[in-house]
C-alpha cells in the first residue's frame, strides 16, 4: 500500500510568479526509504513541506493537485491532524525549535504536550528519543546553547518522540561531521527496519545509493527521473543538473574507455559494486 | 605570505582546552586542508590566523605581523575568513553590498570594488542574486555569499571554514574553480572540511588535528595512505582511496585518473 501519493502537484509561493514545483507525480510504498535528489533550488525542501501538510496550510500560495499521506489528503487534513503520524525535520534546526522551552528535555516534551500525550507516558518517550540521538547527557541544557549539529539531533529527537509512521527529513545531516552523520544515518536505517516510511532529501550520494529503495530527481521544480539508485544514479544527466556522480561511477565510466571496466557491466553506485566490477576485469 | 604558528595554546573561558601546543608553517601559495572531528580545534586554530582569537601562549605570525599586536580589521588586509555558519557573518541587505563590504573597508577604489564584486559573484554563481537580501537565499546561497566575500577581498591568505557544507555538486565544482584561481595567483588557501573527496581532489597538504594537537601534517597522498591514523581519528577516507584499498593498491588515488593508473599498475604487477 502506498503511504504517500502525490498526484499532479504544483505549487507557487505567495508573491511569486513561477511555480516552485510543477506536475509532480509519485508514490512511496509503506516502509520504504525514499530519497529526493536535486541541486539546490530544485524544490526538495518545498516538496518536504508539502508532504508534511505545511503547504498549503501554513505556507499559503497556490496549490494544485493532491498530496495524500497515510490516506489523508493534505487539502482536507492540516498539520495538526497529521502531527503524530507524519514527522518533519527541517533543514535548519534553528527554524524548528519551539523558542518556548528552556531545556532540551522540555523541547522534546513540547510536541508531546501538543499531541495530548498523557504526562505519565512522557518521561519514557522523551528519554528514549534523546537516547536514540545521543543527547541523553544534555537534557538540562538550553536548546540555544547547543551546537548546530546538536540542534539537528534535537530536532530529530523531538520528531521521534511523537512516534510518527512517516518521517520526512530535509537534509538531516547537513550540519553534522561524518561521525555525527553516520549516527543519524544508523537511526534512519533502524527506523526503516521498524517499518517506518522515510522520505529524505539528501546530498550525500554514497549513503543514498546504499540505503534508498527508490528515488525521485527534481530539476528546477520538475520531477525528471524516478527509480532505484542503480538505475538513476548512473545517468549522465545527473552530472548536468548539479547532482553529480559518485567517484565509483566516474572511475568505472572512465575505466570503460581504457578497457578497465567491462562493456556489459552496469556502472557501480556503491563501493561493493565497484569492487566486484573491477575484480571482474 | 608565510603563516607561522609557534607552540600555541588556547582555552575558552568555560575551561575547554581547544589548542594544546600547535605549531605549523604554511608557505605562500599552498593549498592546505585542516581536518579532524568536531571539537578537535580546527575552527579555533583558523580564528587565530585572522586575529579573531589570540593565543594564551605562543605566537601566530602572518608574514611579519604578530596577530596579537594587530586588530582583526588590520588582519583582514592579510587574511580573509569565511565563517562556517553564514548567519554569523552576513549583515547587509543586498548580496552586492555584502560582498563589496570587505573590499570597501580595505580601501579599494570604487572601480576596484566593482571588479572584485562582479568577479566573485560570477565565480560563485550569484550574479542573478546580486540585488537580493542574503537572508532570502537558501543555506547554500548564503554560504556562497560568504565565500564570495572572502574571495573578493583578494588577500594573500584565504581561510574557508567548511566551504562545501550544503553545496551541491555543481556548486562544489565552482568552489574548486575558485580555489584553483587563488592558487594560480600564488595566494594561500586554507580549507577546514570534513569532505575528504573534495580535499583529495583539490588540496595538496593536510593537517590533521585531534584534541587540540597536530596528529599528522603531510601531503594529501601521504595522509590517505595512513589507514590506521584515519581509523583512530574517525576519518572516512575518500571513495577512491577505499576502493583502491579493497583492490590491493599500494598507493592511494586522489582522483579517478590516478585510480585507474594504480589499477593498471597493480594488474601488471600481479601478472608479472
Amino acid at each position: 500500500m502506498a503511504a504517500i501519493e502525490v498526484q499532479n502537484f504544483s505549487y507557487i509561493y505567495p508573491g511569486e510568479s513561477e511555480a516552485a514545483l510543477r506536475n509532480i507525480h509519485f508514490e512511496v510504498e509503506a516502509g520504504q526509504l525514499f530519497a529526493i535528489l536535486g541541486a539546490n533550488g530544485a524544490g526538495k525542501s518545498t516538496l518536504c513541506l508539502a508532504l508534511a501538510g505545511l503547504i498549503p496550510h501554513l505556507f499559503h500560495g497556490e496549490m494544485n493537485g493532491n498530496v495524500t499521506v497515510l490516506g489523508m489528503n493534505t487539502l482536507k487534513y492540516g498539520p495538526s491532524e497529521l502531527a503524530g503520524k507524519v514527522g518533519l525535520v527541517l533543514q535548519n534546526p534553528a527554524n524548528q525549535l519551539s523558542g518556548m522551552r528552556y531545556t532540551v528535555y522540555e523541547e522534546v516534551a513540547f510536541g508531546l504536550e501538543n499531541l495530548g500525550v498523557p504526562s505519565i507516558q512522557m518521561p519514557e518517550r522523551i528519554k528514549k528519543a534523546l537516547s536514540w540521538v545521543g543527547l541523553s547527557e544534555l537534557g538540562d541544557r538550553s536548546p540555544y546553547a547547543l551546537s548546530g549539529g546538536q540542534q539537528q539531533r534535537l530536532a530529530l529527537a523531538s520528531v521521534l518522540a511523537l512516534e510518527p509512521q512517516v518521517l520526512i527529513l530535509d537534509e538531516p545531516t547537513a550540519m553534522l561531521d561524518p561521525k555525527g552523520s553516520q549516527e543519524i544515518f544508523e537511526i534512519i536505517h533502524k527506523l526503516t527496519q521498524m517499518g517506518k516510511t522515510v522520505i529524505i532529501a539528501e546530498h550525500r550520494l554514497e549513503w543514498v545509493a546504499c540505503h534508498a529503495d527508490r528515488m525521485l530527481v527534481l530539476k528546477e521544480g520538475e520531477a525528471i527521473l524516478q527509480g532505484k539508485p542503480a538505475q538513476v544514479m548512473t545517468l549522465p544527466l545527473l552530472k548536468e543538473i548539479g547532482i553529480g556522480w559518485l567517484r565509483y561511477t566516474e572511475a568505472a565510466y572512465l575505466g570503460k574507455k581504457r578497457n578497465l571496466w567491462l562493456e556489459d557491466m552496469p556502472l557501480p553506485v556503491t563501493l561493493e559494486q565497484a569492487v566486484v566490477g573491477f575484480l571482474r576485469v | 605570505m608565510l603563516i607561522k604558528v609557534e607552540e600555541i595554546y588556547f582555552h575558552y573561558p568555560k575551561g575547554v582546552q581547544a589548542l594544546r601546543g600547535v605549531s605549523l608553517t604554511i608557505q605562500q601559495g599552498e593549498r592546505v586542508a585542516l581536518i579532524g572531528q568536531n571539537g578537535s580545534g580546527k575552527t579555533t586554530l583558523a580564528r587565530h590566523l585572522n586575529g579573531l582569537l589570540h593565543p594564551q601562549r605562543g605566537i601566530v605570525w602572518i608574514g611579519d605581523w604578530q596577530t596579537s599586536q594587530h586588530t582583526p580589521s588590520q588582519m583582514a588586509r592579510r587574511v580573509a575568513y569565511a565563517f562556517q555558519n553564514p548567519d554569523e557573518q552576513l549583515f547587509r541587505f543586498r548580496v552586492w553590498d555584502e560582498v563589496a563590504f570587505g573590499p570597501q573597508m580595505l580601501g579599494f577604489s570604487s572601480s576596484q570594488v566593482q571588479t572584485a564584486v562582479e568577479q566573485s559573484l560570477e565565480l560563485f554563481g550569484l550574479k542573478a542574486s546580486a540585488q537580493l537580501n542574503p537572508r532570502d537565499l537558501g543555506y547554500s546561497g548564503r554560504k556562497r555569499v560568504t565565500l564570495a566575500c572572502a574571495f573578493a577581498m583578494q588577500t594573500p591568505i584565504v581561510v574557508l571554514d567548511e566551504p562545501t557544507a550544503g553545496l551541491d555538486a555543481g556548486e562544489q565544482a565552482r568552489l574548486a574553480e575558485a580555489i584553483h584561481f587563488i592558487h594560480q595567483q600564488e595566494r594561500t588557501v586554507l580549507v577546514i572540511s570534513h569532505d575528504m573527496d573534495f580535499i583529495a581532489e583539490n588540496m595538496e597538504r593536510v593537517i590533521l588535528l585531534k584534541d587540540g594537537q597536530v596528529v599528522l601534517d603531510a601531503s594529501t597522498e601521504v595522509l590517505f595512505a595512513q589507514t590506521r591514523i584515519l581509523e583512530e581519528t574517525a576519518i572516512t577516507a575518500p571513495q577512491l582511496v577505499r576502493l583502491g584499498l579493497r583492490l590491493g593498491h599500494s598507493r592511494p588515488a586522489l582522483n579517478a585518473v590516478q585510480f585507474l593508473d594504480n589499477f593498471e599498475r597493480t594488474r601488471l604487477n600481479q601478472r608479472l
